[in-house]
């Protein structure tokens, strides 16, 4: 998943998202599901110029019937292991444009893109998790295709140059996790197709959260979904 | 069992600009700090250290008009009667001992003792209990003098810290600095403190106009000291500092705000009928009521007051000290809404701090290495 010298040593996520800020997480969804999701965004999107950046909330993604399928039993066991008191509030699709010269987000930020998100200033405790994304590659992911980059340096040290950092490459279906508070960014997409990304992102639930009360989680919240447990504390009903 | 996760091959290395990189960490600690207090968890208590003077003008009433937020459940001061005081007076329980039980308890703790006792307080505190979820509110200048930057990593070991700038938080200021953004004038070229702030606190309020830019170089004259920003913007800092008796001048592209006090009333009258945009003190029958605001021809008056506490005194030193505590209420208002004040932390404070001491004490012009700055906060800031 991660290049062609991929290392094929093993360590619990929680170990690894503490080191490395990064768990590479082997297959949870089959290239059958990938290839549908893809269709059917495909499918949403056929009128739009392929130039123009695409972008699904949850409520559309909902809409297209895939949300089920992407929060199946082995993600919500992941998560739930590694933060039981997880609160969704990220969960949309989108594309990065092919043809970029700069990272699609903080690119002009004078580091290459490379940042710590805002909302993660909050995570103090050191013993445990507080802001984590979870990435499902849709496309094929190079080097030159945008693919995510992380630092093993966290929220305590200063991003220092040449440090050595890892390039998420992979197939489309390969995900993994990481910790927003370690330093991390987009590649620009080079190449001349889209890379398409699916994210969710969770958090603590007794921290601010004002994203889960927006509109998109509201379907949600209607749906058969609550139906678990485990998504009915993601959507903090 | 555990999910496992195949280990990470790094495959590319970090290659950014040192300098961008340490600029991006010194104004990335203008984190927004309401996130660092429990939402859920309201009022937050807090643990005072320190009696002094400072504590009995400005902390108390500051933090007795925020208790809806801001629970203290106890006062430490080396000097036990003047905690008993207070816990007399105020009604914070005067304790013997900063032990455990306290600190763990506390959600903030405000340190407003002597500079130069600063460092070994923090040990004590550090010594006692783990503080990777506690806020520190800590009063400027931060530490005394150069040699007690050595004990700046200490700070780190707090959530997050925030400095007591109250001077840049008075009403007055507030006043102009949101004028300023409002009237038009453009993007402001140059601040002229005229016998108004004391070092840092006159740099951090020059500053706080420009986004707290770093200053690229200084110079010392016979007036007093300029300090020219990274983006351009000019900081004339005019000596003596006379706490109320100065004014403050903003120039931007299209206009320009002026803050004139009323010591002088003279004076006072003849910048109300030269400038077109002017805040001015009210005084009614001996008592200042407030600010008045005038832009192009209006007049208002813009009054403050919270709960018990209001600008209205009748002695220009009270209305000093009333100005220090309604920027203190802003510096914690800050840790629960956004303001200016949030984005002050201690490396601010420090920059502050050390850039104003130096430019003022070497006359002639100073060009201000980043380099060496990034380079002295990379052997101060880290563990």
């Amino acid at each position: 998943m991660i290049n062609n010298n991929a290392s094929q040593a093993w360590l619990s996520v929680p170990d690894s998202l503490r080191r490395y800020g990064l768990a590479l997480i082997d297959d949870l969804y089959t290239k059958e599901s990938i290839q549908s999701w893809n269709c059917d965004i495909d499918q949403y999107f056929k009128h739009t110029p392929p130039t123009e950046r695409r972008y699904l909330n949850a409520s559309e993604l909902h809409s297209l019937g895939i949300t089920k399928q992407i929060l199946n039993k082995p993600l919500l066991n992941l998560i739930n292991g590694l933060m039981p008191d997880a609160a969704l509030y990220h969960f949309h699709f989108y594309d990065i444009p092919g043809m970029s010269n700069s990272p699609h987000i903080h690119g002009d930020n004078g580091l290459k893109g490379w940042h710590r998100d805002d909302d993660c200033f909050f995570g103090w405790e050191k013993h445990r998790f507080h802001f984590v994304s979870f990435f499902i590659y849709l496309t094929d992911v190079g080097l030159d295709s945008g693919p995510f980059e992380i630092a093993p340096l966290n929220k305590d040290q200063p991003l220092k140059n040449r440090t050595p950092s890892t390039k998420v490459l992979g197939p489309p279906g390969s995900n993994f996790i990481f910790d927003r508070t370690f330093w991390h960014r987009a590649n620009p997409n080079l190449s001349s197709s889209n890379r398409r990304v699916i994210k969710l992102s969770f958090q603590n639930n007794y921290l601010p959260n004002d994203r889960i009360g927006l509109e998109e989680f509201a379907t949600l919240k209607r749906s058969d979904l609550v139906a678990s447990p485990i998504i009915k504390q993601w959507l903090m009903i | 069992m555990d999910p496992m996760a195949r280990i990470p091959v790094p495959n590319s290395e970090v290659d950014v600009s040192t300098y961008q990189a340490w600029k991006k960490q010194l104004f990335e600690k203008k984190q927004p700090v309401k996130r660092l207090l429990h939402a859920d968890r309201v009022p937050h208590n807090v643990l005072v250290i320190g009696s002094g003077h400072r504590i009995t003008t400005n902390f108390i009433p500051a933090l007795q008009s925020l208790e809806a937020i801001f629970n203290v459940i106890g006062i430490w001061s080396r000097t036990r009667e003047h905690a008993q005081y207070i816990e007399n007076t105020a009604g914070w329980p005067a304790i013997s001992d900063i032990d455990r039980v306290h600190l763990n308890a506390a959600d903030l703790i405000v340190i407003s003792i002597t500079a130069s006792a600063v460092p070994n307080v923090l040990k004590m505190i550090l010594n006692t209990t783990d503080c990777s979820n506690k806020h520190l509110v800590i009063d400027t200048p931060v530490f005394a003098g150069f040699r007690q930057s050595l004990f700046t990593p200490l700070l780190r070991h707090f959530a997050n810290v925030t400095v007591t700038e109250d001077y840049m938080n008075f009403p007055q200021f507030t006043l102009l600095r949101h004028h300023t953004n409002t009237a038009s004038i453009g993007s402001i070229k140059k601040v002229t403190l005229n016998n108004t702030g004391y070092l840092y606190h006159g740099l951090a309020l020059g500053r706080s106009f420009f986004d707290f830019d770093l200053v690229k170089h200084s110079n010392r004259n016979q007036l007093g000291v300029n300090y020219v920003l990274n983006n351009g913007g000019l900081i004339e800092l005019v000596l003596p500092y006379r706490r109320l008796e100065g004014s403050v001048s903003v120039v931007g592209e299209k206009g320009d705000f002026h803050y004139v006090n009323s010591v002088n009333e003279k004076s006072q009258k003849a910048a109300l009928s030269r400038y077109e945009n002017v805040i001015t003190e009210a005084w009614e029958k001996n008592t200042c009521i407030g600010f008045m605001v005038k832009t192009k021809g209006s007049s208002r008056l813009s009054s403050f007051s919270l709960n018990d506490i209001t600008i209205a005194c009748e002695q220009r030193d009270r209305l000093f000290q009333q100005c220090k505590t309604f920027g203190l209420i802003d510096v914690f208002k800050s840790l629960s809404d956004h303001n200016i004040n949030g984005g002050y932390n201690y490396l601010q404070a420090l920059y502050d701090n050390y850039v104003s001491h130096i430019s003022c004490q070497r006359t002639g012009k100073l060009v201000w290495d980043y380099r060496l700055i990034m380079k002295w906060l990379e052997l101060t800031t880290l563990r």
